[in-house]
C-alpha cells in the first residue's frame, strides 16, 4: 500500500466521526457515513474482503486472531465510525485471498464480510460458528487439566449456538475471550 | 438382552452426557438385576483386573468401586495415593503416560483426579476401559447414577411427576448440576425447589437446561421450613464441597451462610422440620455430610442416604460388567421394576 493510501484511508476516520456526531440522531445520515467508508476501503483494498460491524477498537485484535500479519499483507483500517447498526464500529480491509471465517463467526459474531473484486465489494460471505476451536482460545480455570499436562491441545466446544457460547472440552469452563 | 449396553463395551464413562437416555436407563436396570441376583452376578468380572487410582482421598468411593468389582469376581489392583503425589512436580509422571502404561496391565481403570478434565485425558490415553470417580469440581457420574438409581427404587421405578427439593450449596454441588441435568433427559413433569442462599444460587447454565426442558418447572427459596410440606425428594448437599480442600475459596464463600459451626434451621434437615414432610419424602445426600442433616434424622424411615450407597456398589457392579463386555446372559429386564409398574420402558 503507498504513503497516499495510508493517508486516504487515516483520514476518513476523524471526519466521518465529526459527520456522525453531529448527525447521531440521524440513522440515514449514519448509514451514508458507514457506507461511504465500505465503499473508499473497498476502493483503497483493490481486491480481498472487507469486514463491517468489527467492535469499536477491536479491528488489531481480530488481525491477530486471522493471523493477519500487518507487515506482510495490504491492511486497511477505519475506527470507530458510527455504525449502520448501533454505536459505533471499525471497518476492516485486508487484501487476501482466503480469510478465516471461523475465527470471524468467534470474534466478532455479528460481522459482516464482504469479498472485494475490482475495488467494489461483490458479494457477502456468511460466518458460521465451528463447532470445535483448537489452539485459539486458552482455558482460564487454574483447576483445568490443559494447565498441568503437557501435550494437550486447547479444544473449546461449540455449547450453545443460540448464545455462542464455547466451553473447555476438559473441564467445561465457559471460553473467555 | 439390551443391545444398548452391549454397544457400551470397551467404551469409557467421563461423563454421562456421552451416555443416551436408553443407555442410562438400561444401566440403571441392571444396576437393580445386580442388587437382587447377587449369586448370578457373582462370576461375571471372574479373571479381570479393575485398577483404582485415587489421587485423592475418597474412601467410601474407592470402597464402592472395588467392592462391587469383588461382588462380580474380579479382582482389585489399588494403587497407592502417595505415589502419586501431583504435587511433586520433578517425578511426576503424565496422566497420559501413567495410564497408557495402566491400560497394558490392567482390565479397567477407575481413576480420581483433583484436576478438571483429567478423566478425559485418560481415557483417551488408554487402551481400556476408563471409570471417572470424580475430576475435582467437575463430573462424578457413578454419584449421578447411585442418585437416580435411588429415586428409581424409592419412588416406583418412575421419574415423573415429582417435587424434588435441592438444598445447599447449589453453585458448588457438582452432583446436584449433573442429577438436574440428567433428569432432564430422563425425567417427566418434575418440577424442582431449589434451596439456597442468594450467593450459593444454582448456576444459570443449569437453570437455562431447566428452562429448555418441556414439562419442567423451578422455583428458588432460601428456606427449606415453608417449602418441606410440598416435596416428594429432598437432595441435601454440603455446604462445604467435599472435593474442595477445607482452606479453599468455596468454604469461604460459604462462611456466611455456615457461620463457623451454625448452620441456619432454613438449610438443615431436622426431626423437627420432617413433622410437617411427606411420610414418603426420600431423603438424599451424596455424603459425607456436614451439619445439613441432624444425626438424629437417620434412624427416620425417610433417610435414604444410606440406601444410596448401598445402591451405589449396585450401579458400579453394572457399569463394570457392562464396560467390560461381561453382561449376565440371565438378565431379563422386563421383569426389572416389573412389581411397580416401570417407566423406563417409555
Ligand atoms: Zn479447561
Amino acid at each position: 500500500m503507498s504513503m497516499s493510501e495510508l493517508n486516504a484511508s487515516a483520514a476518513t476516520t476523524p471526519e466521518v466521526k465529526t459527520q456522525a456526531t453531529a448527525t447521531a440522531t440521524h440513522a440515514v445520515a449514519a448509514d451514508e457515513v458507514n457506507d461511504l467508508t465500505l465503499t473508499r476501503l473497498a476502493a483503497v483494498l483493490g481486491r480481498g474482503y472487507v469486514i463491517e460491524h468489527v467492535p469499536a477498537g477491536g479491528s488489531l485484535s481480530l488481525l491477530n486472531y486471522l493471523k493477519i500479519d500487518p507487515s506482510e499483507e495490504t491492511v486497511v483500517i477505519a475506527t470507530n465510525v458510527a455504525s449502520r447498526a448501533a454505536g459505533h464500529e471499525d471497518l476492516l480491509g485486508v487484501r487476501v485471498d482466503e480469510i478465516d471465517t471461523d475465527m470471524l463467526a468467534l470474534f466478532a459474531p455479528h460481522a459482516i464480510i464482504a469479498r472485494v473484486e475490482e475495488g467494489k465489494p461483490v458479494r457477502t460471505v456468511d460466518p458460521v460458528l465451528p463447532a470445535r476451536v483448537v489452539n485459539t482460545i486458552r482455558c482460564v480455570n487454574p483447576g483445568c487439566v490443559t494447565q498441568t499436562e503437557p501435550y494437550l491441545d486447547q479444544v473449546f466446544v461449540l455449547a450453545d449456538k443460540n448464545l455462542g457460547e464455547y466451553r473447555c472440552e476438559y473441564c467445561s469452563a465457559a471460553a473467555q475471550f | 438382552m439390551a443391545q444398548q449396553l452391549e454397544q457400551l463395551k470397551g467404551s469409557h464413562l467421563v461423563s454421562l452426557d456421552e451416555w443416551s437416555a436408553e443407555q442410562i436407563l438400561h444401566l440403571l436396570r441392571l444396576a437393580e438385576w445386580m442388587r437382587t441376583h447377587r449369586d448370578d452376578a457373582s462370576q461375571l468380572a471372574a479373571g479381570s483386573v479393575m485398577a483404582t487410582l485415587f489421587y485423592q482421598p475418597s474412601t467410601r468411593t474407592r470402597l464402592s468401586f472395588e467392592t462391587a468389582m469383588l461382588r462380580l469376581g474380579g479382582h482389585v489392583a489399588e494403587y497407592e495415593g502417595r505415589s502419586l503425589d501431583t504435587d511433586d512436580l520433578v517425578f511426576r509422571e503424565t496422566i497420559h503416560d501413567l495410564i497408557r502404561s495402566l491400560s497394558q496391565i490392567d482390565d479397567i481403570i477407575v481413576i480420581r483426579h483433583p484436576r478438571e478434565g483429567s478423566a478425559l485425558v485418560a481415557a483417551r490415553a488408554s487402551d481400556v476401559p476408563v471409570i471417572n470417580a470424580g475430576d475435582g469440581g467437575h463430573l462424578h457420574p457413578t454419584q449421578t447414577l447411585a442418585d437416580l438409581a435411588t429415586l428409581l427404587r424409592l419412588k416406583g421405578g418412575k421419574l415423573r411427576n415429582l417435587t424434588i427439593g435441592l438444598c445447599g450449596n447449589l453453585a458448588a454441588s457438582r452432583t446436584a448440576h449433573s442429577l438436574v441435568t440428567t433428569l432432564c433427559r430422563l425425567g417427566h413433569n418434575l418440577h424442582f425447589v431449589l434451596v439456597s442462599t442468594r450467593q450459593n444460587r444454582m448456576p444459570d447454565w443449569v437453570l437455562a437446561r431447566l428452562d429448555r426442558t418441556p414439562g419442567f418447572s423451578y422455583e428458588e427459596v432460601d428456606s427449606l421450613r415453608p417449602v418441606i410440606s410440598s416435596l416428594d425428594v429432598l437432595y441435601m448437599t454440603s455446604f462445604y464441597p467435599t472435593h474442595v480442600e477445607p482452606a479453599g475459596q468455596a468454604r469461604q464463600a460459604s462462611n456466611s451462610t455456615t457461620n463457623g459451626k451454625r448452620l441456619s434451621r432454613d438449610y438443615r434437615v431436622t426431626p423437627e422440620l420432617l413433622r410437617a414432610a411427606k411420610p414418603d419424602l426420600a431423603i438424599l445426600h451424596p455424603l459425607p455430610r456436614g451439619l445439613e442433616i441432624d444425626r438424629a434424622v437417620d434412624d427416620d424411615p425417610r433417610a435414604a442416604y444410606f440406601t444410596q450407597i448401598s445402591l451405589g456398589v449396585d450401579v458400579r457392579m453394572a457399569l463394570i460388567a457392562t464396560l467390560l463386555g461381561k453382561l449376565p446372559q440371565q438378565f431379563d429386564e422386563s421383569v426389572v421394576f416389573a412389581e411397580q409398574g416401570s417407566d423406563v420402558d417409555e
